[in-house]
């Protein structure tokens, strides 16, 4: 299987800019909505609706349920937004929302190789026509409260996928005998036009 | 395009243990809801993981039935919301009252990513294949189904162990409950009367295989999935999403509509979940016989869709579509072709819907191995 890259975005840090829309963001979906904004600028002709998006994630929304069991513990107050907020896929709900995607969508969480499965679940969603247009996103922020556990990289790194191969294109495949880099989806981020990346299918 | 096949199933649910008695459960219109809860017997070890307690027996179970020893190379798919959250939640809520130590406290948040579960389970069966973990709210063990069938497919494996799992939490509790979402009663889908979900916790594992695998007890023929892009927490009024999950699983399938035996709802009693899907069930699928059996087992959240396939993968073998169970007067608000009285028929696709937070909506179609009776 083998898919182009329309385009591919890195993100360090999140918007800092007080959007009305972001009130009730996390810090992933703050990231995370600031990379797809990149992705959407360099393919303007994109019909959003029925792309898809797949996010993978080694930590994902640990930070907002360490807020609302803190919340709960100590003030005896469940508050509503922190819960929904706390959910994993809270990201991938939001990012839909505010960019009106209605195509397949999908959480992944893995310590240490959540952008790669992000990326060859893509890679598999094209191949079987579940979509023509696909978006792997990894995102991750620290987690105070875990101060030992490592994290793989901070920040979002997202690519825009489609079924074509374009030769003139960054292309990505899946290759059994390739090795894995540790950050795919940040080397495409970085990759010159033309570039080929081949992923093994398990990292 | 390669055939897909589920050849051993297992389930832990608060039915008790075993997919057998599940399904005796379901059969027997049999509620093990208590106070608005769906607890497992507990058997667990104080200390030990709750949820990969939970989790190993259903896999031995799905194991044992299809014959598999597991094999280093064999693929993992699993699905959760909170993983081994037993194992951290006290400690953490105990640290913010000030009742432990911050040393303790990082111990038991060792636990606290995702992806230790999936570290858990390859441990225990010796499995350095392909493993990741979904997190699409309640259509996660949905989709890891599905994303079984496209691993078999695509050649990166020949055989996956698929499963889903969630355990009771304060998390959840005190959360659902903060969106007044939860019933004390057992749960009334598609009642006019229903008041809520009843949360519950469990396991269901499979193992799914490609060309060769003998005895199937499914095809798993068809999968969509969808997104609302309408509202972080309800669904889309008029069932969009769900409509075109359903849909593509159709397509996926190759059939329509009409080929449909039974449609296994999401159904979870909430009043917006179930007018939602009643809705996009009747536009997509007619008067084909619809049902929930959420009032038997509860709510198990992302192991919700694992639960409910084993569910249809008994009702496939024994010919017989189970009611809704505790519909007693339907909402005439939702058009959808509810059962009411166990039907007895041969079925030859059954098409498992599930709905998530953030608007995720993911599609099965179970058919008979083999064709059509």
């Amino acid at each position: 299987m083998k898919a182009s890259v329309v385009a591919a975005a890195r993100i360090e840090n999140a918007t800092e800019e007080l959007r009305p829309e972001f009130r009730r963001a996390t810090a992933n979906m703050k990231l995370c909505a600031s990379a797809l904004e990149r992705l959407f600028e360099q393919a303007p002709a994109l019909d959003r609706r029925s792309c898809g998006l797949v996010l993978g994630t080694s930590f994902g929304e640990l930070e907002t349920t360490s807020d609302f069991l803190g919340t709960l513990a100590a003030q005896g107050v469940a508050r509503p937004l922190l819960f929904q907020n706390s959910l994993h896929n809270a990201t991938t709900g939001f990012l839909s929302l505010h960019f009106k995607m209605q195509g397949p969508t999908a959480t992944l969480c893995d310590r240490a190789h959540a952008g790669h499965y992000a990326l060859t679940t893509a890679l598999l969603w094209l191949e079987a026509g579940l979509t023509d247009w696909v978006i792997a996103i990894e995102c991750d922020t620290p987690v105070p409260a875990l101060p030992h556990e490592p994290l793989p990289r901070a920040g979002a790194a997202a690519a825009l996928l489609t079924r074509s191969d374009d030769e003139g294109r960054l292309t990505v495949e899946l290759d059994a005998r390739a090795t894995a880099p540790p950050d795919p989806l940040g080397w495409l981020a970085s990759a010159p036009s033309g570039g080929r990346l081949k992923l093994p299918f398990a990292p | 395009m390669s055939s897909v096949y589920i050849t051993g199933m297992g389930a832990v649910s608060c039915a008790g243990f075993g997919a057998a008695r599940l399904w005796r459960a379901v059969l027997a219109d049999e509620s093990n809801i208590e106070r608005g809860l769906g607890r497992v017997p507990d058997t667990a070890e104080p200390g030990a993981s709750r949820a990969a307690f939970l989790a190993r027996a259903a896999f031995e179970e799905a194991l044992a039935q299809a014959g598999w020893r597991p094999a280093p190379g064999d693929g993992l798919i699993l699905a959760t919301t909170t993983g081994q959250i037993d194992l951290w939640e006290q400690p953490l809520r105990d640290f913010f009252t000030k009742q432990t130590s911050r040393d303790a406290l990082e111990r038991a948040l060792h636990h606290q990513p995702l992806g230790s579960l999936t570290e858990t389970v390859q441990r225990e069966l010796g499995l350095r294949g392909p493993a990741m973990l979904l997190t699409s709210a309640c259509s996660a063990s949905t989709q890891a189904l599905a994303m079984a069938a496209l691993w078999i497919r695509s050649g990166a494996v020949r055989r996956c162990l698929v499963g889903g799992v969630e355990v009771l939490s304060g998390l959840t509790i005190e959360g659902f409950k903060s969106l007044q979402l939860l019933s004390e009663a057992t749960c009334a889908p598609f009642d006019s009367a229903r008041s809520g979900i009843n949360l519950s916790e469990g396991a269901a594992f499979f193992c799914v295989e490609g060309a060769g695998a003998r005895e199937p007890l499914c095809e798993l023929r068809g999968w969509g999935f969808s997104s609302d892009a309408f509202h972080v927490t309800s669904p889309h009024p008029e069932g969009r999403g769900c409509f075109e999950a359903m849909n593509a699983a159709l397509k996926t399938a190759g059939i329509g509509p009409r080929d449909v035996s039974w449609v296994h709802c999401h159904g979870t009693g909430s009043a917006a979940n179930d007018l939602s899907e009643g809705i996009a069930v009747y536009h997509l699928l007619g008067d084909t016989p619809a049902s929930s059996t959420k009032a038997i087992h509860g709510h198990a959240l992302a192991a919700s869709g694992a639960l409910e396939a084993v569910i249809c993968l008994s009702a496939l073998r024994d010919g017989v579509i189970p009611p809704t169970h505790n519909l007693k007067s339907p909402d005439p608000k939702i058009p959808a072709s509810l059962i009411r009285e166990a039907v007895r028929k041969p079925l030859d696709h059954i098409l498992k819907n599930t709905l998530g937070f953030g608007g995720n909506n993911a599609a099965l179609v179970f058919s008979r191995a083999g064709g059509p009776a």
